[in-house]
């Protein structure tokens, strides 16, 4: 109630303020004022003057600028040219000001009224995350991840540390830190199956939906250790639909859905996966270098590097055996200058041209490279 | 409920914003004031109204309330205050907000201060304003709407991206937008003069301030960005012709060339209509600019046509602005009375060259920016145009805009005596030959234009100074006669003095760091040096370190001129947390003669780094020029004084004076 009526006061502290001039018979006496090139002009004669005054003219600049305004003033006084406005005809070019006003104070409220009630959510709580719960979700959260941080950073061997912190790594949307934490406290405390789920469920969102190797096999685990579990099942049954295997994935899900409760929420989820398995047959189209880079995200430096220099030279013996790939050596190039070797990005360019000798559109390709090498160190 | 009332808020602003649009449009139509002065209380409520929903957007980001979308997309709880704040236009929705309370706020202050406008006229400049509001409340109510709710909250925000957690970011947008929007004011000018079919004394003196602010505003913004990259992106690099660069640079040609074309109107009544046109011009490219940066075409044409809606709904406000705009021109702009006569060696003629240099180079860039968009329209290739293209293309143009610019200053209004201008200029010519050979003489290596680049700057801001000091007598007359002068002198005379010395400072500028730029790649162990220019870089180590949302990789250098110590260099590499990124944190010493610039590499096994070093000469002089040139923009435009330029000196039996449009 309290907002409405505060929408209520804005719109109508608005409009006051707008509308206001209309019925001031002050306006009408303000229009009358004198041709306003005139007054420029005749402001700019005074100001002439000072400046002669002050010295900052000389007294034959000051004729010449002043013959040339008077000028001016004698162009200005000529009778106005083209302004003149075309009588008005339709009803509203006729209608009393009073009546204009008067429309645009009925329009406005509900035009206002009725985009807002489209558009907004007048009843969505705010949830800020600094006073929920009077400064103790956020600040508290935040010391107790420092303290356990400090404790971890002297103590890594410490199981129950990454226990405590992963769960709130989690929660936070830190999921890869989350991932970690589990995984170590898998390690040092042994398996569990809150710990192999939140392991699995951390590693899913940080690889933005992708249930990687090591997710795989704890949902694995995870479905032995508690069978009566759902979850697990789901997963692994799109762990086989990202692979590509669509059809063992089909079977799974229908079986999953046989065995869930007919209310379950998230059955509708399963329908979906279900339908777009059935309905594609193919493996979804999911770019390999997307996914690859995905999963580069997660893993440390030092794994990273390997495992693209694994694919970059992967893709420099192909383009050895067979250099009729322009993309191919684009990429190549692209990727030896983001490992920071531009030694190796311009003899690949060299290799390049010369595997590609003629070809024109490639030969651009080429030289935007070069271009972007020659920016290079 | 607060986020609420900053979304009803964005709503009634548009609700406003039509009004002004209409109302007084049909006050000046029927000649009722009535109606008219319905318009500014319109603008200043439109610009509180937007001016609460940015407000309530801010406080959404400060407080972390994830329970707004745009929120929760863009921000993270443990993002350091400042991060928070500048967070809310680090986004497409939040800048586009941004972007419509700065217009509003332009809006507003032709209410508050435009009293002394005729009011007709007053009316149709806000109507134009208000159009441009309505389009674009309307785009982001429906298209880019940040008080979207999160049912439920999240937890905890996705972060922002940390390449823009950085201060020199966090203030690059808004002096662009105040750079880009500022242009709207010579738009709705130049719109509302066509509309009423003539052409105010006041024009060009109100259209000033506006143009100005924005010139000077765009100036810093572009800066900005640049030192950004500069310090950023790793390698010292300050300007990329890039598309998004590229966007801002256009609008700040143009805009270059109107400041200039404004003055002749102000002071000569000449060159009216062609100063509309480009006013008309300048805001187009801040809207194509608007348009590149935001539909996310730039990133591929065909990114934009997955999500198009946004895209062709600013394509859609591009083409009615633009195309409305151009049409009434070519239909009322030959209604217009032309403008005073000049001969073609005079202040104007000068000017005239100047306009049409820079309109040239502002096409120049616009075609190297199109081109490759058009092509991967047409075929899907994916080209870029680079360096080379505007190295042969924008460079050629600014040399005889260069050479010219200070005999242009010094020419006098209506007919002009280029002799006598050149005598005058010689002392500049000889110090800027003493400038290049100095340089030779100094730095013997470095490509043979060099030299003469430096001379060109060097001529800039000696032919800048030289007018100057004409003006206040600097060496005619006694030191107290000349403070006398310099106080007396506009200071709007002081600003063109130090705009123009801006340039010259950011070319010498770039010729330095483009020309004796110099660089070393090492791997570097802990006790070990690396030389670059002069200087040794002792490797002490480097260790781990910890801020609020990143860790970071901190390597130590002892820098050492000869044998005496200088300073303590400590680059970092940066690992966010949410989202993960990486990014590099560059260190950098400003000796005299320029930047020592130093990058942390990859660790490699055994301790070892690998180290990128540079040393950058007068780079600094680029962004110290433009603070300049922004600077002289700011004192020019605090000038209020009424501004007449007239002949020196009356000469009778001139040839025939040219009509000037």
């Amino acid at each position: 109630m309290l907002l409405w009526l505060i929408f209520a006061v804005m719109t109508a502290a608005a409009l006051a303020v707008v509308l206001r001039p209309v019925f001031d018979p002050a306006t009408q006496d303000r229009a009358l004022m004198a041709a306003p090139d005139v007054v420029v002009y005749k402001e700019q004669l005074v100001d002439l003057d000072r400046q002669l005054a002050q010295g900052s003219l000389t007294v034959a600049e000051h004729t010449a600028l002043y013959a040339e305004v008077a000028r001016r003033i004698l162009r200005a006084d000529r009778p106005a040219d083209t302004a003149a406005a075309a009588p008005a005809t339709s009803s509203l070019l006729t209608w009393p000001t009073s009546v204009v006003a008067s429309a645009v104070a009925a329009v406005l409220p509900v035009a206002a009224l009725v985009m807002y009630l489209a558009l907004g959510a007048p009843f969505v709580p705010a949830h800020p995350a600094v006073v929920q719960g009077g400064a103790l979700a956020t600040a508290s959260a935040g010391e107790l991840i420092a303290k356990v941080e400090a404790r971890l950073a002297t103590n890594p061997n410490d199981g129950r540390g990454w226990d405590v912190i992963a769960p709130i790594y989690f929660k936070l949307g830190r999921f890869a830190d989350a991932a970690d934490a589990y995984d170590r406290a898998l390690r040092m405390l042994g398996e569990t199956q809150d710990r192999l789920a939140g392991f699995a469920e951390a590693s899913v969102q940080a690889n933005d939906g992708i249930v990687t190797e090591g997710a795989r096999l704890a949902y694995e685990k995870l479905a032995i250790l508690a069978p009566g579990r759902s979850e697990p099942r789901f997963w692994l049954a799109l762990a086989k639909e990202q692979d590509g295997k669509s059809e063992a994935a089909a079977v799974d899900y229908r079986a999953l859905l046989a065995d869930e409760p007919a209310d379950a929420a998230w059955r509708r989820v399963i329908e979906q996966r279900l339908a777009a398995v059935t309905a594609s047959k193919s493996p979804t189209a999911r770019d390999p270098t997307t996914a690859d880079v995905e999963a580069a995200a997660s893993m440390s430096d030092a794994d990273r590097r390997v495992m693209i220099e694994r694919m970059v030279e992967g893709l420099a013996v192909r383009l050895k055996s067979n250099g009729k790939d322009a993309d191919g050596w684009g990429r190549l190039i692209g990727a030896y200058l983001t490992l920071g070797d531009p030694a190796r990005a311009r003899s690949a360019l060299v290799e390049a041209r010369a595997a590609l000798a003629g070809d024109t559109a490639a030969a651009s390709v080429f030289d935007a490279l070069a271009r972007r090498l020659e920016a290079k160190p | 409920m607060i986020i609420e009332i900053g979304h009803f808020a964005l709503v009634l602003a548009l609700m406003l914003a039509a009004t002004q649009l209409i109302v007084p449009a049909l006050g000046a139509h029927r000649r009722d004031a009535g109606l008219m002065a319905v318009a500014p209380p319109a603008a200043v409520t439109q610009f509180v109204a937007i001016g609460v929903a940015f407000g309530v957007l801010t406080y959404a980001y400060v407080t972390s309330d994830f329970s707004v979308e745009n929120v929760w997309a863009n921000s993270h709880s443990a993002k350091p205050l400042i991060y928070k704040i500048s967070g809310v236009w680090g986004n497409h929705e939040g800048s586009m907000l941004l972007w419509v309370l700065i217009l509003a706020l332009f809006g507003a202050a032709v209410g508050v201060f435009g009293s002394g406008l005729p009011l007709s006229f007053r009316a149709r400049v806000l109507s134009v304003q208000a159009a441009l509001s309505v389009a674009f409340l309307l785009f982001i109510l429906l298209t880019s709407n940040p008080f979207m709710r999160l049912v439920p909250p999240a937890p905890e925000g996705q972060g922002l991206n940390p390449i823009l957690q950085d201060p020199a970011l966090a203030f690059h947008p808004p002096f662009l937008y105040a750079g880009y929007v500022g242009f709207s004011m010579a738009f709705s000018f130049a719109v509302a003069a066509l509309w009423e079919g003539r052409i105010d004394a006041a024009w060009a003196r109100w259209v000033r301030p506006w143009t100005l602010f924005a010139w000077a505003a765009l100036t810093v913004g572009i800066a900005m960005g640049s030192w950004w990259a500069y310090y950023t992106l790793g390698w010292g690099g300050w300007w990329f012709w890039d598309p998004v660069e590229n966007a801002s640079f256009m609008p700040w040609l143009a805009g270059t060339a109107l400041l200039h074309s404004a003055v002749v109107m102000e002071k000569r009544e000449a060159l009216k209509i062609w100063t509309l046109l480009l006013a008309i011009l300048t805001f187009s490219l801040s809207l194509m600019g608007t348009f590149l940066v935001r539909s996310g075409v730039l990133t591929s044409v065909h990114a934009f046509a997955v999500d198009p809606r946004r895209g062709i709904a600013i394509l859609a406000i591009l083409g009615v602005f633009i195309g409305g705009s151009l049409a009434l021109y070519a239909w009322r702009a030959g209604d217009l009375k032309a403008g005073g006569l000049f001969q073609p060696i005079s202040r104007e003629g000068a000017l005239v060259l100047n306009n049409v240099l820079l309109t040239t180079a502002a096409a120049t860039v616009l075609i190297g920016t199109l081109y490759p968009l058009g092509l991967e329209a047409l075929n899907g290739a994916k080209i870029s145009v680079g360096a080379p293209y505007f190295d042969r293309t924008f460079v050629p143009l600014m040399i005889p805009l260069l050479v010219a610019m200070p005999v242009g200053a010094l020419l006098s209004w209506k007919r002009g005596d280029l002799r006598a201008a050149l005598q005058r200029l010689v002392a500049a010519a000889i110090a800027a030959l003493v400038f290049g050979a100095l340089a030779v003489a100094l730095v013997r290596r470095g490509p043979w234009l060099a030299p003469l680049a430096l001379m060109l700057g060097g001529w800039v801001v000696f032919g800048a100074l030289t007018e100057w000091g004409a003006r206040i007598k600097a060496f005619s007359s006694s030191f107290d006669e000349s403070a006398r002068r310099a106080r007396n002198l506009p200071r709007s005379a002081h600003g063109a003095m130090l705009a123009h010395v801006g340039v010259g400072l950011v070319v010498i500028g770039i010729t330095g760091a483009t020309a004796w730029n110099s660089e070393t790649v090492s791997t570097i162990t802990p006790g070990e040096t690396v030389s670059i220019a002069g200087y040794g870089l002792t490797f002490r180590g480097a260790a781990p370190r910890r801020g609020p949302n990143y860790q970071e990789t901190v390597g130590r250098f002892d820098v050492t001129r000869g044998l005496r110590p200088v300073t303590t260099l400590e680059p970092t590499k940066r690992i966010f947390t949410a989202p993960r990124q990486a990014t590099t944190q560059a260190a950098i010493y400003n000796a005299l003669a320029g930047d020592l610039y130093v990058v942390l590499g990859d660790a490699l096994d055994g301790g070892g780094y690998v180290v990128r070093a540079y040393f950058h000469p007068l780079v600094r002089l680029i962004w110290i020029g433009a603070l300049v040139m922004g600077l002289g923009g700011l004192l020019s435009m605090s000038d209020r004084r009424l501004r007449v330029g007239a002949a020196r000196r009356a000469r009778t039996g001139a040839d025939a004076p040219l009509p000037a449009e």
